[in-house]
């Protein structure tokens, strides 16, 4: 009797649990409704919308827009989430004053610089601003918004840069000066109102004339006119002539009532304290040279320019007057905006923004100015309308990072990782510099193997044996140095198991193992080397051959020597789609040990055999 | 398993009630005849109309007819399984035997009320086996287990409904009876063909009939939204009301006679 009862139970039991299993496995929508395939969704992270914090909010990115800021929702394993891991998000940051040369655009992103005010450049580069800042495509460049040439007098303050620029000398030419720097592609205009009195140096200057005719003409052309001035009377002249803005804050005196109402009158200021130290010796680039992550960022190019120092200066300026000015204006209510002047001596690309902000606080803006400063204020000033906000619409420009800027201004520069036009930016300094180096043809220093075994592009170098076709070699890699010279050892044992046993160290070009890269703007590389024994094997991987590598023998001494290895020595590869590069020991039997010290990629067509 | 427990009269209450719906249930699985066309007529619809007559790219015929047939699945068991049981047991002379043996009067009612959450159950998974698998229909967690909740209770006012013909009837005619109330009633709330494709004036009669109702309720749950649900849950429960009053009258009277 009892067990059939307790069958009966256990039928029962059984069935309810089938039941409830059965309801529990009916399938749910993978996605919410609105979801369109592709979308990248950011949560997990703290936003700052470019004015206030929303939390328990996430960032959906679609074809390199923002395609909406919603409550957050997403499920961790949905598709294309990014986990911020509770990082703080921001809008990608806009500087406000900077001159574009050189690789100032791929520098500044690894800042978190996504976008530039720049207010004097070679006008000639006006016309790729314009195409790139349109384009939504992936991109390693920032966007830029130009002054092109600017207007100053002949011999004044701008002229002196070596390259021929036209002068504005009489009012009457204003209209058309204006015409022709808005025919280059200017997006606003910049005047120079600098006599050089306050850094005790004297430069030819517009007259007032010409400044007001200027101002005159660019706001009937519908344009901002902004103006560098050096002076606190200089500034009280832009600012009557009715120029948008300043665009360094004046430091021989301190502010006035009278300018302090001028001001108000919508227009902004971008005191650039940063340069302002570097002028006048406040420890200009000292705040950014203790911190580790900035250094690791920073390019050569840019460490040169912050370790550069202007010429010492005589003349009344002084940066406790420049920080007056900021404190009064802000509390008075005119925007501040964030700009470096980099890369003045004493700044670098991008790096210096964050200096800026962090002096900004120091001159009396809460954290949340100093990143409105950066963000929204420049993208209102400038009318860079999908620009400056994480918000519906604008373009996918932005920060994530540790800690939170808005109690800390300094963790503005603990930047975790930047997105330009919804796609992360590399923030490894030796991509962004092999990819300069390749575009302009020249041999890339793919490792030089001072410290870690890291390459310009591509995977690290990676220990490889024939133990992965069922071999028994072994190999053990190493980061050494002798006489201050690092280099990699790489020693081991070739042991037969494998037909054709190997080991060595490999190098994927690709972004990942093994995804094919374009190599042919090489024509192949050349390694420093030396071994204890007398012949190595380089091995090239490519979609033609990828299961077959192709081989060369390589002549190696127990001196250093510089071995060469082209492309075309090897048989039936794609040098469109290399896979793989491998230096190897093998076939023959017993331990090795060899050394690489410099790998360098040398460009096709040098003829430099 | 070693102890013997000397029933009290709670306990002894409690196991007569067990006993019964476990008989009652017992009775459904045992008996089949009744509750295998409640359950296929559904199904078969569900089937053709939602599955195979699904022209549109979405799932939305799936979805729809999820809701619609899941309501004729429980008005089905409920109905037309109560209003034979009950009319059988009454010509059978079980509920006057019934009077007679110790047995609780709840007892009836509960085992009955059991039993048909049971075969509602019954009815709907199939038909959620044939959405989910075949439909593609994507529901929430919360939103498969609330449709499964809402048509199980929903569908119990109609089980009043079928003591309400059980109890004024044999067995005979309440078959026939409780088909004719059926069949029409699906058809004029909608159930079978949605009412966008009724003349006007045939739309009206559909807020009359409970089956509209219960069809809202789950097309709500499929949707997700909760608002206005209460008026619809109202209207179930005082055709409830009404249908178990008529009831308890009919049976006395028929008791008295």
């Amino acid at each position: 009797m009892t067990t059939t009862k307790q069958k009966r139970y256990l039928i029962m039991a059984g069935f309810l649990l089938a039941v409830l299993l059965f309801f529990f496995l009916l399938p749910t929508p993978q996605t919410p409704v609105q979801h369109a395939d592709g979308d990248m969704i950011m949560g997990n992270v703290r936003i700052f919308d470019g004015e206030r914090l929303l939390e328990d909010h996430q960032v959906r990115i679609r074809d390199g827009l923002i395609a909406a800021v919603e409550p957050a929702s997403a499920d961790p394993d949905e598709a294309g989430f990014i986990d911020g891991q509770d990082g703080f998000l921001m809008p990608g940051l806009i500087d406000s004053h900077v001159h574009v040369f050189g690789s100032a655009r791929e520098d500044v992103l690894r800042f978190g610089v996504t976008g530039m005010i720049d207010l004097f450049t070679d006008h000639r580069q006006l016309p790729s601003f314009k195409e790139d800042r349109d384009s939504r495509q992936p991109t390693r460049r920032a966007d830029v918004w130009s002054a092109g040439t600017l207007v100053t007098a002949e011999g004044g303050h701008g002229t002196q840069y070596g390259m021929p620029i036209p002068t504005l000398d009489d009012p009457d030419q204003a209209g058309s000066f204006i015409a022709e720097r808005l025919a280059e592609g200017s997006d606003f205009i910049k005047l120079v109102y600098e006599g050089g009195e306050a850094f005790g140096f004297e430069t030819n200057r517009l007259s007032q004339d010409s400044l007001q005719a200027a101002i005159r003409a660019s706001h009937e052309a519908d344009v901002l006119a902004v103006t560098h001035i050096g002076s606190r009377e200089e500034a009280r002249t832009a600012l009557a002539a009715g120029t948008d803005g300043l665009v360094h804050t004046f430091s021989d005196a301190d502010i006035d009532e009278e300018i302090i109402e001028l001001m108000k009158d919508q227009r902004f200021l971008i005191p650039t304290l940063t340069v302002l130290a570097s002028v006048v010796g406040e420890g200009a680039g000292e705040s950014l040279l203790a911190d580790e992550g900035v250094q690791a960022r920073l390019s050569a190019g840019q460490k040169a320019t912050l370790a550069m120092r202007f010429p010492t200066m005589d003349g009344p300026a002084r940066y406790d007057h420049a920080e007056t000015s900021v404190r009064v204006l802000n509390e008075a209510g005119v925007p501040i905006l964030a700009g470096s002047d980099a890369p003045n001596p004493g700044t670098a690309n991008g790096a210096s923004l964050h200096e800026e902000m962090e002096r900004l606080v120091a001159a009396g803006l809460s954290p949340r100015q100093a990143l409105i400063a950066a963000t929204a204020a420049p993208a209102d000033a400038f009318s860079l309308d999908d620009r400056g906000r994480i918000k519906a619409g604008h373009r996918a420009d932005l920060v994530l990072v540790d800690g939170n800027p808005l109690e800390n201004i300094k963790d503005s520069r603990r930047i975790r990782k930047v997105w330009k036009n919804g796609h992360a930016v590399d923030l490894d300094p030796a991509a962004a510099r092999a990819e300069r180096e390749r575009a302009a043809g020249e041999a890339v220093l793919l490792s030089d193997f001072e410290g870690d075994r890291s390459v310009a592009f591509g995977h690290d170098w990676e220990s490889s044996t024939d133990q992965r076709m069922g071999g028994q070699s072994e190999v053990a890699v190493s980061q050494e140095r002798e006489d201050d010279v690092g280099f990699l050892r790489v020693r081991g044992e070739i042991r037969s198991g494998f037909s054709w046993p190997y080991a060595g160290v490999m190098w994927f070009p690709g972004d990942t193992p093994m995804a094919p890269k374009d190599l042919s703007d090489f024509d192949g590389l050349e390694v420093r080397l030396r071994a204890d024994v007398s012949t190595l094997r380089a091995l090239v991987f490519s979609s033609a051959n990828q299961s077959m590598p192709s081989e060369i023998d390589l002549s190696v001494e127990e001196d250093w020597g510089t071995v060469r290895i082209r492309f075309d020595e090897f048989d039936g590869i794609d040098h469109t789609a290399i896979t793989g590069f491998g230096i190897f020991a093998g076939p023959s039997q017993g331990p090795f040990r060899f050394d690489m010290e410099r790998v360098t990629l040398t460009p096709a067509g040098a003829g430099n055999d | 398993m070693n102890t013997v427990t000397l029933p009290s009269r709670a306990g002894s209450t409690a196991r007569a009630l067990w006993l019964e719906t476990e008989t009652e249930c017992a009775r459904l699985l045992r008996m089949p005849e009744s509750l295998v066309p409640t359950i296929a007529f559904p199904a078969f619809f569900y089937t053709l109309f939602g599955l195979v007559f699904d022209m549109g790219a979405s799932n939305s015929a799936a979805t729809y007819y999820l809701a619609m047939m899941g309501s004729i699945g429980v008005i089905g068991t409920g109905l037309m399984g109560t209003a034979i049981g009950t009319a059988s047991e009454r010509s059978g002379g079980w509920l006057d035997m019934r009077r007679v043996m110790s047995l609780p009067r709840s007892g009836w009612v509960v085992a009955k009320l059991v039993a048909n959450l049971f075969a509602g159950l019954l009815a709907l998974l199939p038909l959620f086996f044939l959405a989910a698998v075949f439909g593609e229909v994507r529901l929430n967690q919360g939103q498969w287990i609330g449709l499964a909740l809402t048509l199980l209770i929903g569908g119990l006012p109609f089980c009043a409904i079928g003591l309400m013909i059980g109890s004024s009837m044999g067995e005979r005619a309440a078959i026939a009876i409780a088909n004719l109330i059926f069949l029409p009633m699906l058809f004029f709330s909608g159930l079978m063909i949605p009412l966008a494709f009724f003349p006007d004036w045939l739309q009206g009669i559909a807020p009359l009939l409970p089956a509209w109702h219960l069809g809202e309720l789950a097309l709500m749950q499929t949707r997700g939204d909760s608002a206005g649900q209460l008026v619809h849950w109202l209207v179930l429960l005082a055709w409830a009301g009404l249908a178990s009053g008529l009831s308890a009258w009919l049976l006395r009277r028929s008791r008295q006679q």
